[in-house]
């Protein structure tokens, strides 16, 4: 009588197995799917990602899902947290840890978005808004990403100014939203618009090099390490009596001290039906940048490497004579990178790379120290990476560009 | 002979498990837009609500129908009886349209009504009434037209005097209409921190570039009529004569469906309340049929009425037919993602909001290898309480039973087209015996052929108290055993049955169920005296049956049962032999033991049961009404 109990237990538990496969799957295995695709900066500290989880029931796809949304903030991407190879060697160690409280990272889980089952696996897809603030701070508990924060801590982050190409217009909505998206993210941001005042001293200083850019000229003025052009465009027609509208929104980004463009992205809003179009640009302005700023990230720390730059303009005297060779060996003493932009018999226009000076007031007295010649050196004028000086008998606040 | 009785349409069903490909599905890989992005996708996405216009005017194509008359005397044969003819009123015609169209539109769409210069758009939530066209739209003639020439009629007045104004009319309710919509955009920048619903425009343009106008047809009917008298007895024992006329007229109503792709109007669908089967037909002619009593003999004027109450019942069976086979393209069946597959209590996010009814089966799929597969189905035990209107909080979800196969969260639900009638055919053996003077002759024993119907009367009045309720009606016939011993003289011969009962299903999982239940049976048998031709006679016997069954469904729409049930009759009838002599004889019939099996399939038609089917729940358009009544703010819209 046993007997036949016995084995129709067998086959039930070998049913039972046969259906439902053991799952190999450990918490700390890194995920299966490396699918996820980035929808938005949601968030200064949030980024939404759609995800797709692989797994044997919808339990394992579910978290494999959470996974790859982690993975591809560390990874994936433009704007991945991981863009050294040291910094993902260093991960390794630790990655158990972040596969195995993925959910720690995720501040949102939507509703499924799609179910298929493909060669007997399911496949599952999400969007998770990963909280890339927190997930930045454990890498940092972990040395992870050390070598970034002691990069940051010798150089700060750059200074900003976000200029808006029309003061009056959705530009300067787009800046806004900029400055905000920027400040959020501990930057130090200025918003101007084109239509400010040019300091004269600005203006002939840059006189020499040729480029007369009122936004250069501003962010000269302002003394920030980067300027970024914003210039935002609504663009609506009429369906079925409704008004439908897209914003987009064109930044590019250039250090302050050579002019030289160092990102560009243009952001865009879905066309949509609505009121206004302030809501549109803010969508566009959001996206312009959340990608212009991972172009920023990475060219300010290349830069860093170099040292920070300056932009600084020589005019000397009548009195002092010809010092463009002592002018030359001043800016080679204390800076390790120099580049003469323009130079006529008493005016010049350098760009240079130094290290220690954390601005230009600091450079100034590191020249003053070093400046072997006839006259003195003196300040006309700083901001940030921009310095004018003099080099005369006696102070004065005038300068003369030939 | 199975084939013949079973639709064609089901015959592919009945070799297939519920493993069947119903669609192949493209794989998806990111889509394009933000919102593709937060949304879902066609594997678990649920359907959306459809703008649909339903034209007030009944095509016609004649307004009176002439019907061959027979007249069959009392115990005389039948005769023709000349012709009669009646008429149909254009009014009445679209006021009977009115009465039943919600069947085919209810308030799963969004309603879209031209009126002189003005259009209203009802949606789930709102009414944009009063919107200005700017322009006269015609009413519909009432001449009568071919099928051809009527749909074509429709298609050129929608393009000239509609179509130029539908995507105003379309846009004034798209606000509201995307706020009712399941893929709405959530979690996003532009709906989450900028606060804005922000539809997009290609929403938008879908919105307003496609909706669909139905349009309703008669052709000719074709019908006929019988009067047959009828001897009756009056308490004192004479006899009097009374005329039973009946006339069977199904309409085989047809429904033109025009899809508006944001320019035009073309024909998108056409389809017909024909009969697909035996069985299909039968169903049709029971509910298009209609009788009337008289103790004279009638006339021709007296065809108009039992014509106008024939009309109205197989209108209604008619638009439950199209309504039907409606549902069997997807875009116009609701669909939704499991939201708790606990086989007992499936959660689904719909309800009366989509007229989902007690008992409504849902088939259960999932995209496997890059095709949609039915993996399990199951019938809606609870629908919900799910009105747009409704706060959110407020709503309840509709609560469902898995009967076969599997499910599991976010499968997607599909409503299966289902009219909640049976046709059935079936074998049964009876084990009565004849008594007579209460000596058993062993004749009485019957075999039949049954052939019947069977009803979800959960379905029909839309009651959960009545869940898995059914109702029968049987047809049986066949012969009687002979006589034994003292008694084989007697040799059967006819037996016939009819049979209405109730049972009650309870389903058992992978298809199966047992059932209980009882019938009411009256059993004519007839006799043969094999010495004395003469003393040949018939009886009829008046029986409970209790039963019970077991079955097990193939697909929703077939399935098998066999059951045992125990024949008792309570009442005998019978009266002279066959050469006029009074019996003196005590006849009976015995209790005995009857078993029996077939097979039943789904009908595209309620046929017998037509005229218990109740109308489509309204509860949404009153809380709609009511909601916008109260609201001091929110009127009813004009543009």
């Amino acid at each position: 009588m046993r007997t036949p109990i016995i084995v129709l237990l067998l086959a039930l538990l070998l049913t039972a197995c046969a259906s439902a496969p053991e799952s190999t799957v450990k918490p700390t295995d890194p995920p299966l799917s490396h699918q996820a695709t980035l929808v938005e900066s949601y968030s200064s500290t949030e980024n939404l990602i759609r995800a797709t989880g692989l797994g044997n029931n919808l339990a394992e796809a579910r978290d494999d899902a959470r996974k790859a949304a982690v993975w591809f903030a560390l990874f994936g991407g433009s704007n991945a947290l991981l863009n050294t190879d040291g910094q993902r060697q260093s991960f390794r160690n630790y990655e158990g840890e972040f596969w195995a409280n993925a959910m720690r990272y995720i501040n949102h889980e939507s509703g499924l978005l799609s179910k298929r089952q493909e060669a007997g696996q399911s496949r599952i897809e999400r969007s998770f808004r990963v909280d890339i603030a927190k997930l930045k701070e454990d890498l940092v508990a972990r040395n992870i990403l050390t070598s970034t924060q002691a990069l940051a801590a010798d150089l700060a982050n750059p200074r900003i100014t976000v200029i808006a190409e029309d003061p009056q217009g959705d530009a300067r909505h787009a800046a806004n939203v900029f400055s905000e998206y920027l400040q959020d993210r501990n930057y130090e941001v200025q918003v101007m618009d084109a239509s400010e005042n040019i300091n004269e001293i600005v203006q002939q200083a840059a006189t020499l090099e040729g480029n007369l850019d009122p936004m250069y000229l501003l962010a000269l003025q302002t003394g920030s390490d980067i300027y970024i052009r914003v210039d935002a465009e609504v663009a609506e027609r009429q369906i079925a009596g409704n008004r439908v509208a897209q914003s987009t929104v064109n930044a590019t980004a250039y250090y302050t001290a050579t002019a030289s463009q160092l990102g560009a992205a243009n952001g865009y809003s879905e066309e949509r039906a609505i009121a206004g179009g302030a809501a549109l640009t803010a969508e566009a302005a959001n996206d312009a940048a959340n990608k212009v700023l991972g172009q920023i990230n990475r060219s300010w720390q290349r830069e860093a490497a170099r040292g920070k730059a300056f932009k600084v303009v020589v005019s000397a005297g009548p009195s002092v004579g010809d010092v463009s060779r002592n002018v030359h060996q001043m800016f080679n003493q204390v800076c390790n990178r120099v580049r003469r932009n323009a130079a006529g018999t008493t005016s010049f226009d350098y760009t240079v790379n130094c290290e220690g000076q954390a601005d230009a007031f600091e450079l100034l007295m590191d020249l003053q120290d070093n400046y072997q010649g006839p006259g003195r050196v003196f300040r006309v004028m700083d901001s940030g990476a921009f310095l004018v000086l003099r080099i005369g008998e006696s102070e004065s606040n005038s300068i003369i560009i030939e | 002979m199975l084939s013949a009785l079973v639709p064609k349409n089901l015959l592919p069903l009945l070799p297939l498990t519920l493993l069947a490909t119903t669609l192949a599905l493209p794989a998806t890989s990111f889509a394009e837009t933000r919102r593709d992005q937060v949304t879902a996708d066609s594997s678990v996405a649920a359907s959306e609500r459809q703008v649909v216009m339903g034209i007030s005017r009944l095509g016609l194509e004649r307004t009176r129908f002439n019907f061959p008359v027979f007249y069959t005397p009392h115990e005389g044969e039948t005769r023709p009886y000349g012709h009669w003819s009646v008429e149909i009123n254009q009014d009445y015609a679209d006021a009977t349209l009115a009465e039943y169209i919600r069947f085919v539109i209810p308030s799963r769409f969004d309603r879209l009504v031209f009126e002189n210069d003005e259009a209203t758009l009802t949606t789930a939530t709102q009414v944009f009434e009063d919107l200005d066209i700017g322009r006269l739209v015609p009413e519909l003639d009432s001449r009568t037209r071919s099928y051809r020439e009527f749909r074509n009629y429709l298609l050129n007045h929608l393009n000239t005097h509609i179509a130029p104004v539908m995507q105003d009319v379309m846009g004034a309710a798209a606000e509201a209409r995307y706020e009712e919509m399941n893929a709405l955009e959530k979690n996003t920048f532009i709906t989450q921190r900028a606060r804005q619903t922000g539809m997009p425009a290609r929403v938008l343009e879908g919105l307003v570039s496609s909706s669909y106008a139905m349009g309703f047809y008669l052709p000719r009917l074709e019908g006929r009529m019988f009067i047959s008298q009828q001897e009756r007895q009056r308490y004192d024992g004479s006899t009097y004569y009374v005329y039973s006329t009946s006339l069977q007229a199904p309409l085989e109503t047809r429904l033109v469906v025009f899809h508006y792709n944001g320019e035009e109007f073309t024909v998108d669908l056409q389809l017909s309340a024909e009969a697909d089967g035996i069985f299909e037909g039968m169903a049709q002619q029971m509910s298009g049929t209609a009788s009337v009593t008289t103790e004279r003999m009638p006339r021709e004027r007296d065809a108009q009425q039992i014509f106008d109450e024939a009309f109205q019942d197989s209108f209604k069976d008619s638009t439950l037919a199209l309504s039907t086979q409606l549902k069997e393209d997807r875009r116009f069946a609701v669909s939704t993602p499991v939201l708790d597959p606990t086989p007992g209590r499936i959660i689904l996010e719909v309800g009366n909001q989509e007229d989902i009814r007690v008992d409504q089966p849902f088939t259960f799929r999932r995209v496997i290898d890059q095709q949609e597969e039915v993996v399990g189905w199951g019938r809606v035990r609870k629908p919900g309480r799910n009105c747009l209107v409704l706060p959110a909080d407020e709503r309840t979800p509709s609560e469902g039973a898995l009967l076969a196969g599997d499910v599991e969260a976010y499968d997607l639900a599909v409503e299966h087209p289902w009219t909640g009638v049976y046709g059935r055919i079936g074998a049964s053996q009876s084990g009565t015996e004849l008594t007579i003077n209460d000596e058993a002759t062993g004749a009485g024993a019957t075999s039949m052929l049954e052939l019947g119907f069977q009803g979800n009367l959960g379905y029909l009045f839309n009651a959960s108290g009545m869940s898995e309720v059914w109702m029968n009606l049987d047809l049986g016939l066949g012969a009687n055993s002979s006589g034994e011993e003292t008694f084989d003289y007697l040799e059967g011969s006819a037996a016939a049955r009819l049979r209405l009962g109730f049972e009650k299903r309870f389903h058992l999982g992978a298809g199966t169920y047992v059932s209980a239940g009882a019938d009411f049976g009256a059993e004519a048998h007839s006799f043969t005296n094999l010495n004395d031709e003469d003393k040949n006679f018939d009886l009829t016997t008046y029986n409970v049956i209790p039963r019970a069954e077991l079955g097990y469904y193939f697909t929703p729409n077939v399935k098998i049962y066999a059951g045992a049930a125990y024949n008792q009759p309570f009442g005998t009838q019978y009266d002279e032999y066959d050469d006029g002599s009074i019996i003196t004889d005590e006849l009976a019939m015995t209790g005995g033991l009857n078993v029996q099996a077939g097979i039943a399939f789904h009908l595209g038609f309620a046929g017998p049961f037509a005229s218990m089917m109740s109308h489509p729940s309204r509860e949404c358009d009153y809380l709609r009404q009511a909601s916008l009544n109260t609201s001091s703010n929110a009127p009813s819209k004009k543009r």
